[in-house]
């Protein structure tokens, strides 16, 4: 006879939400929690500086940055009361470094550009040498492929209440610590390091974001949004978050759902247009576009021209760091020989991503 | 105009390989436009 609780694992893993990683979310949500609370509360001195605040006007905000050593996460990973030897074995997380860094505002100049309180910027980091777990006296497999970088922009409210940092904070960790699950699983089940051609594109996009061509990194923007190691990562950052929200019907459930940032995306990749973005690319509305809009067009041009190039040097860069080279496909010449057809193309790619983002954020609701 | 990636380094590319996310800095960047980031500082630069 199958348990209560194993049936409600199988229901979770189905969603897109392993068990293996839930303790150690909760672990690093609290170890960030108290970081911050302890700088605070050790009267360390805030940098203070001066912002310009988009429809608000002139402010001052406050900043700071904590950075949490290897060997100070592990101590507190192991000190944890929420630490249960058993279910670290099954993704044994050990030694990551964490820096953070947070910015306070005033809560107007946030809710009136209506941005989370908190709202949070995260990376994770991992080094393709350290994949392989070890085996260690005492511990045994330990996995120490990631670090992580957490950026907050919170309110002053959040300061004052840290708690406030609940549930965003959760959730993002949950997102980042899902990623490092992801590369774990994939390299301990298949010994490939990395994300395969997804793995190519998220560089991509990373490589060709240009401070004066905003159209263009919009697309870029959704293009990170489809890639499905993304998209997987948001089923658990999602869950989170409409835990701690009242929900007692389906009616409760599609409300909340639609407040989320992963349904904002599913919306991003379903409304991408290619004519308005080659729309927005060529009209000029303004002096500020008769001066950024020819080079923001010539980079579009340029990157879609060596879209391939650039894929073929990030597969041929990635082989010698260490990650798994994966056959490689480029786009093919007639859509790169037009931008209408080459938009066209990833539009269709973007709505299909977002129907699928739509049914596995729906199937959350299994699990409330 | 140069190939895009023409003015990244090994090293920076290594960087955007090993990252699993990309950070929406710029779209905060439009909104929160810094002019200085540590006023302490600049005092005593003006000092």
């Amino acid at each position: 006879m199958i348990s209560q609780t194993r049936i409600r694992q199988i229901i979770k893993e189905a969603a897109g939400v392993p068990d293996d990683i839930e303790m150690m979310v909760d672990i690093f949500t609290n170890l960030v929690k108290d970081e911050i609370k302890a700088f605070k509360d050790s009267g360390k001195e805030l940098k203070v500086g001066e912002v310009s605040i988009k429809n608000y006007g002139d402010a001052e905000f406050r900043s700071g940055k904590i950075n949490v050593s290897r060997e100070k996460s592990w101590q507190y990973v192991k000190s944890s009361p929420f630490f249960k030897k058993e279910l670290w074995d099954k993704f044994p997380m050990y030694k990551n470094k964490i820096n953070i860094s947070f910015n306070i505002y005033p809560d107007e100049g946030l809710d009136i550009n209506n941005i989370n309180k908190p709202n949070i910027d995260a990376t994770h980091i991992f080094n393709p040498d350290k994949i392989e777990p070890e085996e260690r006296k005492k511990l045994g497999k330990t996995y120490s492929s990631g670090d992580f970088e957490f950026n907050l922009t919170m309110g002053e409210s959040n300061w004052d209440n840290l708690d406030t940092l609940s549930p965003n904070l959760d959730a993002t960790i949950a997102h980042e610590i899902f990623h490092s699950y992801q590369l774990f699983k994939k390299y301990t089940k298949s010994g490939e390091v990395g994300f395969g051609k997804e793995h190519t594109l998220n560089t991509l996009v990373g490589s060709l974001k240009k401070d004066f061509n905003k159209e263009f990194n919009y697309f870029l923007h959704i293009l990170y949004l489809s890639l499905r190691f993304e998209q997987q990562a948001r089923i658990p950052q999602t869950l989170r978050v409409l835990k701690s929200k009242k929900i007692e019907n389906y009616n409760d459930f599609i409300e909340e759902i639609k407040k989320t940032d992963a349904y904002r995306d599913a919306q991003m990749l379903k409304t991408f247009s290619a004519d308005k973005l080659i729309n927005d690319l060529s009209k000029m509305e303004s002096f500020e576009d008769i001066l950024r809009k020819p080079m923001a067009q010539q980079h579009t041009r340029f990157a879609i021209d060596s879209w391939n190039d650039i894929l073929e040097r990030i597969v041929e860069h990635g082989k010698q760091s260490g990650m798994t080279s994966n056959p490689f496909r480029g786009m093919s010449q007639k859509l790169l020989d037009n931008p209408k057809l080459f938009f066209k193309h990833w539009e269709k790619v973007f709505d299909r991503r977002g129907d699928e983002l739509f049914r596995s954020l729906t199937r959350l609701y299994a699990l409330l | 105009m140069k190939n895009p990636l023409e003015n990244l380094t090994d090293k920076e590319l290594n960087e955007l390989l090993t990252k699993t996310d990309v950070p929406m800095k710029w779209e905060l960047d439009k909104i929160f436009k810094v002019k200085t980031s540590d006023k302490s500082n600049k005092n005593k630069t003006d000092n």
